[in-house]
């Protein structure tokens, strides 16, 4: 049964904005021409380390399968290596572990600086255009993110620059006809 | 989407899953070498301690020796320590037989001669290549001389 939209509550309304700006999982790659660039270093990133570990800790388990083959007669000596080997087999893990936290920590300082610095940069014209400075430019480094935002604000800037001198005739207009009735009214009187 | 994105979809979601594979074999490969290690270790641990017994009944005839392959696996479950009590794959770490258990990692017990002659069988298990050691009372005193 639909409730009449006169019937609705604020509070009706502001769960019905809510579920509206719900994320959704096919608004994940709305573009995936930036998102998929930093998935794949990601994941190339990671797998290097990923293989590397891997061929580390297999390198260290063929040396275990050596010494528990070579031994003959079942010396208790060979305990020593073998517990070295499984030692070395945990630090190779967790060096592996933090090589993938410093790699992701460099990725993730990457990304901010491509998309920090653009924010500034953007910021600034915004303020550039408040203050009615639209001959204000600062161009963004090649690899830099935001380049679209940017280029929108250029095209604004571009677009007030142009609407300026008509807004001035504009208002010149307006001034011009505020004091005419009062000229002719003054001719007028005798 | 382009085709061109859908294929570096799928390539971050293959090597995705090469990693996870990777990963999980690695983590079998390196259970499994624990496994080997508890096995060979039962085996030198029951080598050292039919060399103990047998050299300190040469030393002392008072001294008991198992007679039997089942005397001597009852004397190494009581000296082997708690931690070697059982096979990797679950069962007895001792079992009478020339071979061992390849299927569960237990080590294989044969005392002849009044259990004066010993012989203690590494199984192949996993990686582990097949072992056969033989202890003698003779071989024991001889070398400790």
């Amino acid at each position: 049964m639909s409730i009449p939209a006169n019937e609705l509550s604020v509070e009706d309304d502001q769960q019905i904005d809510n579920a509206d700006n719900r994320r959704q999982l096919k608004h994940f790659f709305l573009k995936p021409k930036y998102q998929l660039k930093y998935v794949n270093w990601f994941m190339s990133g990671a797998f290097v380390l990923l293989v590397s570990t891997v061929g580390f800790i297999h390198f260290k388990l063929g040396q275990i399968d050596h010494i528990l083959n070579a031994s003959a007669d079942a010396p208790i000596t060979n305990q020593i290596p073998v517990y070295h080997a499984f030692s070395d087999i945990t630090m190779i893990a967790l060096g592996g572990f933090v090589a993938f936290v410093l790699f992701t920590c460099a990725l993730a300082l990457l990304i901010n600086h491509r998309v920090a610095g653009p924010m500034i940069a953007i910021v600034d014209h915004l303020e550039a255009l408040r203050q009615g400075n639209y001959d204000y430019t600062r161009e963004l480094r090649h690899r830099d993110e935001l380049q679209p935002i940017h280029d929108a604000v250029k095209d604004l800037a571009r677009t007030l620059q142009d609407r300026q001198p008509h807004e001035q005739e504009q208002e010149q207009e307006q001034r011009a006809d505020e004091h005419m009735p009062q000229h002719s009214a003054q001719d007028q009187a005798p | 989407m382009t085709f061109s994105q859908a294929r570096k979809l799928w390539a971050a979601v293959l090597v995705g899953c090469v990693g996870i594979v990777l990963v999980i074999d690695a983590q079998r490969q390196i259970s499994s070498r624990v496994a080997m290690t508890q096995t060979h270790f039962t085996y030198a641990e029951a080598y050292r301690l039919s060399r103990e017994a047998l050299a300190a009944h040469t030393l002392s005839t008072l001294q008991n020796l198992p007679e039997s392959s089942g005397a001597w696996v009852s004397m190494f479950k009581r000296d082997v320590g708690d931690n070697l009590q059982f096979a990797p794959e679950g069962g007895p770490a001792f079992v009478l037989n020339k071979q061992g258990s390849s299927m569960t990692g237990a080590i294989g017990v044969t005392a002849t001669n009044f259990g004066r002659d010993l012989i203690l069988s590494r199984p192949a298990y996993k990686h582990l290549s097949p072992q056969t050691t033989r202890v003698r009372q003779l071989e024991v005193i001889t070398q400790a001389l």
